[in-house]
């Protein structure tokens, strides 16, 4: 149940997106993907996913390329949420929560449970673009959430970045529920100091090439995340004896 | 689920609005008069009303359908230049028949197949321009869109400028748009047939096109076929606007304002929005067609086409400032 990345490239007309990355990610774990902007993320979940095709390269999963799935076996197998999930949509909330069984059988029961789990009970009649940007984004990871089937993986981009802490963490428990329940987590995320709390092997990427890749603690040694993000970082010790990364 | 109380009311609309373009009549030269028609009149009526249920109702759909797929508001059944397209193979015709035969055809009523021909060519070039790897390109189809649609224009008008005088003004009716009372009722089934046709074939795919609301990466990884759901809605959309366009010539804002007249009612779901689009289609050109009759400005009955235009566009003002007010 391995994702196997391998040797991707990909160009775009203008630039050159990725380079030659090689990478594995684990059923049952959090991969999380960090890089600066433009260094090449959302391309690689994208290519992850199945969206988009690689120029070079193949990304496997259960033995077959993701991007040669048929549409129906894709939507049962890959969850994928978008950075930037359109605003307008004319729809109540639980209609867009409703779309992410277009394809797959529907269950109210489940849905209703992670309905809850993310305490979106109040909003459900509500107007989906009536919502605040955070609000709309937790629509969407259960959305995602519920499309997810056992044993298959979530491609995540940045599913945190509009929200609160409290749902930031909130969401992140949800995660990290299906992470143990055997699926294949991949998250990009911005939050260093998140990503080393939360994720169990972390993906760097620099201009568009994987630099470190690994268990998260090798990965997100100070030395590399300045190499990646040009501005030093060190582990600061809280109260409760854990510690957090943070830039110095 | 207050919106589906609403379809019904709908439904409940369209048949008062065609009974009442039944009652209501005008013939040419004639006074008004509102009662059911006699043997002699009864036909007319009868094709009348069947035939501007079928342009309204397909162009209300078409206009859902592109509004959908271009993920632009302002999209209407033209916007693909079917309508021009259909104008000029009606002018192209005129004049190889003027040409070869020495006379020209009378228009609008026997041009309808090579108006329909001329459509559906436009429909065709527009897709091989807007196409990327096979599949339709939203952004690309509205500006090839627009583009082949001045060029067919300017095309209509080159033809125009070399048939007979007496054949430019019969085109300029035809441009106003006209609901004809006259057809053969076997066309008047196979047109209907069609458009439901059409209309089953995009109802079964309702969910899949409120999946494409939330952007195209994420209605494709909910299992959707964009390419193909597109092309399917393409040609459905630009069959039901050459077919409309056939029979009653490009009656305009029909396309544009009877989606939002749904979308406003019956809200964003595609499942309740398609037969709401197709609904308010027909309560909007039967209801225009039914109007018509009682204005007389001294001029003979006034073209279906004009009232839409003047009418219609009030209309959607009215709608966005609704619309507006909401949001």
């Amino acid at each position: 149940m391995t994702l196997i990345v391998h040797d991707v490239d990909h160009e775009y007309p203008s630039s050159h997106a990725l380079a030659g990355v090689c990478a594995e990610a684990r059923a049952g774990c959090i991969t999380s993907l960090l890089g600066s902007n433009a260094s090449g993320k959302t391309t690689l979940l994208r290519i992850v996913a199945g969206l988009l095709r690689p120029t070079a390269g193949s990304v496997t999963w259960q033995g077959v390329e993701t991007g040669e799935l048929p549409a129906a076996r894709r939507a049962a197998s890959i969850s994928f949420l978008s950075q930037r999930p359109r605003q307008d949509v004319p729809l109540t909330v639980r209609q867009v929560i409703q779309l992410a069984r277009v394809r797959l059988e529907p269950s109210p029961s489940e849905a209703d449970a992670i309905i809850e789990s993310l305490e979106l009970e109040d909003l459900l009649d509500r107007p989906y673009p009536a919502l605040s940007v955070g609000q709309q984004q937790r629509v969407h990871v259960a959305r995602v959430l519920y499309q997810h089937q056992p044993g298959g993986m979530l491609v995540l981009d940045e599913p945190t970045a509009p929200m609160d802490p409290r749902h930031a963490s909130m969401t992140l428990e949800a995660i990290r529920a299906r992470a143990s329940g055997g699926a294949t987590v991949i998250v990009s995320m911005h939050d260093i100091g998140l990503a080393s709390s939360c994720a169990d092997d972390a993906w760097l990427l620099r201009e568009g090439a994987l630099v470190h890749a690994g268990p998260v603690e090798d990965v997100l040694e100070p030395a590399n995340l300045q190499d990646a993000f040009g501005i030093p970082y060190e582990w600061v010790k809280r109260n409760d004896g854990s510690s957090w990364l943070v830039p110095g | 689920m207050k919106h589906r109380f609403m379809l019904p009311v709908l439904c409940l609309l369209a048949i008062l609005v065609c009974l009442l373009r039944m009652l209501l009549d005008r013939p040419p030269g004639g006074t008004l008069s509102f009662e059911w028609p006699g043997a002699s009149w009864i036909e007319f009526r009868r094709t009348a009303m069947l035939s501007a249920a079928i342009v309204g109702g397909s162009l209300g759909l078409a206009g859902a359908l592109l509004q959908s797929m271009l993920r632009n508001p302002l999209a209407s059944p033209f916007i693909l230049g079917v309508s021009s397209g259909a104008g000029l193979g009606l002018m192209v015709s005129a004049w190889v028949s003027y040409m070869t035969i020495g006379s020209a055809m009378t228009l609008p009523g026997d041009g309808g197949v090579s108006a329909m021909v001329g459509a559906l060519l436009t429909l065709l070039v527009v897709y091989i321009l807007g196409q990327r790897k096979g599949w339709p390109d939203p952004v690309a189809l509205v500006l090839v869109g627009v583009i082949v649609s001045t060029i067919a224009a300017g095309g209509m008008m080159f033809f125009q400028h070399l048939v007979p005088t007496g054949l430019r003004g019969a085109f300029a009716t035809w441009l106003m748009g006209t609901i004809p009372e006259v057809m053969p009722s076997w066309s008047l089934w196979m047109y209907g047939g069609i458009c439901l046709a059409c209309w089953i074939c995009c109802q079964g795919l309702a969910s899949q096109l409120d999946a494409t609301l939330l952007g195209d990466d994420e209605a494709e990884s909910s299992g959707v076929r964009l390419g193909k759901l597109r092309l399917l809605l393409l040609g459905c959309a630009g069959i039901l606007t050459a077919l409309a366009v056939s029979i009653a010539g490009p009656i305009a804002f029909i396309g544009l304002v009877a989606p939002h007249m749904a979308r406003l009612v019956l809200g964003g779901r595609h499942a309740l929005l398609l037969p709401g689009a197709v609904l308010c289609g027909v309560i909007l050109l039967v209801g225009a067609d039914a109007l018509r009759q009682a204005i007389d400005l001294g001029g003979g009955r006034m073209p279906v086409g004009v009232l839409t235009t003047i009418c219609g566009g009030l209309v959607f003002l009215v709608l966005l400032r609704v619309e507006m007010r909401r949001t």
